[in-house]
C-alpha cells in the first residue's frame, strides 16, 4: 500500500502504459521540419509511465484524502458547509441545460433562460431587493459589482465620494473588495456587545461616504438590532447600505435586506443555496439593487418580452458585463433548484433550524470555552479559547486535536476583535446526534487540556501526516517536484 | 532561537519585575481566510509548558505554541524609546 502515499510519478516505471494506441496510418512528420528549434525538447518529457489499474488506484486514493461535508460534520463559521443535495446535480446535468451553448440564439434556449429569469426574481424576494443580475462569478466579485455600482450611481449624481465604511469584525473581502474599486476604507469598531458602535458610525459618516458594507446577522453571529438607525445615519450622508450575504441563511424568509434599509445585496449561493464550495469556482455571487440603482446592473440583462425571455444590453448607465457570458450557469441551475425544492415555506425552516442549531451547540459549550457575547446567536457564534490559553494550549491546538476525531475544525482566529478566536457554524442539515457528538469531543478536548495537555498539544495524531512545519511552508515553500528531492 | 538586541537586553536589564512577572514572547495568530502569526513581546504571569529563555541575563517566556515556530526562524527583539519594544519577524500561512 506503499505506493499510495506517493507521487504518481514516483511510482513511474519506464515503459509501463496503461493504453495501447493503433497503429498510425499516416506518415511520420520529422518535428525540426515544422517547428523552430529552439521550442522543441531535448529530452523527453518526464510523464509518469503507469498502468491503468495504477492510475485508477492512485487517484482513488487522492480523493479519499479529501474531506468534505459529504463525509463528515464541517463547522466552519461564516462559510455555512451545508449538506448540497444530490437532486440539484441532476437537474444541472439535464441535457437541455448541460448540452446547450452560451452562444446559440436566445430562441432556441428559452428554457434556460427562463430558469435565470426566475432565479433572478426568486433572489429578488429572498433579498428584499428590486432587480437581481446573476454574473458575478464569486461572493468577492459581486462585493466589487456592488461597489461598483454604488461608484456609478454617485458619479452619476455628480458626486466622486471616496470612502466605505466596514465593520471591524467584517470578512476581509469587504476592504479588499472596497479598495479594488477605488474606495478607501474605513474601519468602524464594534461595541463591548459585539455590535456596530452607533455613536462611532456617526463620527465617522460624512459626505464621502459612498458606502457602508454590513453582514447582518455580524460574522459573531449576532443581529445587529439598531440596522434601522444604522441605514438611516448613512443614508441622511447620501451614502448607499451594502449587504454581504455570506449570513443570509440565518434570516431567509424571516426579513430581508431591503426590510432593513439595504440598498445592494450579494448573495453567496454557495453558501445559502447548496451549490458546491468551489476550491476556486465555478461559483456565484449575484447581486440585488433597489430600483433606484437597477440602471447601473451589468448588462446583459435577461428580460421578459411576452412570453419570450430575451437579452437586453442596452443600457447606457450600465458598469458593463463582468464575466463571460452570463455567470456560472450549472451552478445557478443548482441554486434554482434548491429554492424550488424548498418553497418559501422550506426557506424559512432552513433559517429556523440554523440558528436553533447554533444556539443548541452554544449552550453545550460555553460553560467549556469562554463565550464573549452572552445573548442569543443567530446562525452561528464565537468561543474564545482564552482560558485555554493560560494554560499552555491555544486555540490552533484546540483545533488540530478535532481533527483527531474526524472533524473539519471550525474558523479560528476569525473574527479579528474576538481573542484566541473559535468560531462555530453547524448549519441546519445536521442532525441533534451530529450536534451532540461534536459538542462532546469538544468538552473532551476541554478537559484534556486541563488533565493531559500533550495529547492535545501534539495533535493530530490520526491523520495521514501529523502537525506540519507551516513556518518552513511559508518561508521555504517547495512548489514544483523534481526526482532529486 | 531568540535574538536580542543590546539596546532591548539594556532595557530588560533595567527593569524591576512584579512577583512572578517576566517578559514573554507571544505567538499571536491572526486571520479568516489567511492566517499571519505575529509576536507580540508583553509582561505577563507563567503558563503551563512554558520554556524560558536565557540570553545575555534577561529571562524570556516562550509558550508551547510559540516555540514551535521559533524553530529556524528567530526573530529579534529591539527597543527604542520611541517605538518601545517591536520583535522583527511576522508569519503568513495558508490562503484561499
Amino acid at each position: 500500500m506503499v505506493e499510495y502515499h506517493q507521487l504518481i510519478f514516483e511510482i513511474s516505471q519506464s515503459g509501463r502504459t496503461g493504453a495501447d494506441l493503433p497503429e498510425s496510418d499516416v506518415d511520420p512528420i520529422e518535428l525540426d521540419e515544422k517547428f523552430p528549434k529552439h521550442l522543441l525538447r531535448d529530452t523527453p518529457a518526464e510523464l509518469p509511465e503507469v498502468s491503468e489499474l495504477q492510475l485508477v488506484r492512485h487517484y482513488t486514493a487522492l480523493s479519499h484524502k479529501n474531506y468534505g461535508v459529504d463525509n463528515g460534520f464541517y463547522p466552519l463559521g461564516s462559510c455555512t458547509m451545508k449538506y448540497n443535495p444530490k437532486i440539484n446535480e441532476d437537474v444541472a446535468r439535464l441535457e437541455g441545460f448541460s448540452r446547450i451553448h452560451p452562444y446559440q440564439p436566445a430562441e432556441t434556449v428559452q428554457g434556460a433562460l427562463q430558469l435565470l429569469y426566475e432565479l433572478q426574481e426568486d433572489l429578488a424576494t429572498i433579498s428584499g431587493m428590486d432587480a437581481v443580475t446573476l454574473q458575478p462569478s464569486a461572493g468577492a466579485q459581486g462585493e466589487w459589482t456592488g461597489l461598483m455600482i454604488a461608484k456609478n450611481y454617485h458619479q452619476q449624481n455628480g458626486e466622486n465620494r471616496s470612502k466605505v465604511l466596514v465593520p471591524d469584525s467584517a470578512h476581509g473581502t469587504n476592504p479588499a473588495s472596497a479598495a479594488v474599486a477605488g474606495f478607501d476604507t474605513v474601519t468602524i469598531p464594534s461595541n463591548k456587545n459585539g455590535l456596530v458602535d452607533l455613536e462611532a458610525l456617526k463620527k465617522r459618516v460624512d459626505q464621502d461616504t459612498a458606502a457602508l458594507m454590513l453582514t447582518n446577522p455580524n460574522t459573531l453571529g449576532l443581529f445587529e438590532k439598531d440596522i434601522v438607525e444604522i441605514a438611516e445615519v448613512v443614508h441622511e450622508a447620501g451614502g448607499l447600505l451594502y449587504y454581504d450575504g455570506a449570513n443570509a441563511n440565518a434570516i431567509l424568509g424571516k426579513t430581508t435586506p431591503g426590510k432593513m434599509g439595504f440598498d445592494i445585496v450579494h448573495l453567496n449561493l454557495h453558501k445559502t443555496f447548496t451549490t458546491p464550495h468551489g476550491g476556486g469556482g465555478p461559483g456565484a455571487g449575484p447581486v440585488g439593487v433597489t430600483k433606484e440603482l437597477i440602471p447601473f446592473l451589468p448588462v446583459p440583462r435577461i428580460e421578459r418580452d411576452g412570453d419570450n425571455y430575451i437579452w437586453n444590453v442596452d443600457e447606457p448607465l450600465s458598469i458593463g458585463r463582468v464575466k463571460g457570458y452570463y455567470g456560472n450557469f450549472g451552478i445557478l441551475a443548482r441554486a434554482y433548484t434548491y429554492i424550488r425544492t424548498m418553497g418559501p415555506e422550506g426557506l424559512r425552516q432552513v433559517s429556523e433550524s440554523a440558528v436553533l442549531h447554533a444556539n443548541y451547540l452554544k449552550k453545550r459549550l460555553e460553560t467549556h470555552y469562554e463565550s464573549p457575547y452572552a445573548q442569543f446567536c443567530k446562525h452561528e457564534f464565537v468561543l474564545s479559547g482564552a482560558k485555554q490559553k493560560k494554560l499552555g494550549i491555544r486555540t490552533m491546538n484546540i483545533a488540530k486535536r478535532l481533527l483527531d476525531f474526524g472533524y473539519h475544525p471550525p474558523t479560528i482566529y476569525f473574527p479579528l476583535n474576538v481573542e484566541e478566536c473559535i468560531m462555530i457554524e453547524p448549519t441546519e442539515t445536521e442532525t441533534k446526534e451530529t450536534l451532540d457528538a461534536f459538542a462532546d469531543s469538544m468538552i473532551q478536548i476541554a478537559h484534556e487540556v486541563e488533565e493531559d495537555p500533550d495529547i492535545v498539544l501534539d495533535a493530530p495524531h490520526t491523520t495521514v501526516v501529523g502537525r506540519l512545519d507551516e513556518t518552513k511552508a511559508a518561508r521555504k515553500p517547495v512548489l514544483r517536484y523534481t526526482k532529486s528531492l | 532561537m531568540i535574538h536580542i538586541t543590546k539596546e532591548a537586553q539594556q532595557k530588560l536589564s533595567s527593569i524591576e519585575w512584579q512577583d512572578g512577572e517576566l517578559p514573554r514572547l507571544d505567538a499571536n495568530v491572526t486571520g479568516g481566510c489567511g492566517l499571519t502569526i505575529n509576536y507580540l513581546f508583553i509582561f505577563d504571569q507563567a503558563r503551563k509548558n512554558d520554556t524560558i529563555y536565557h540570553s545575555h541575563g534577561v529571562s524570556i517566556r516562550v509558550d508551547h505554541f510559540t516555540k514551535s515556530y521559533l524553530e529556524g526562524n528567530p526573530p529579534t527583539i529591539d527597543y527604542s524609546d520611541t517605538d518601545g519594544f517591536q520583535v522583527i519577524n511576522d508569519v503568513a500561512f495558508d490562503s484561499c
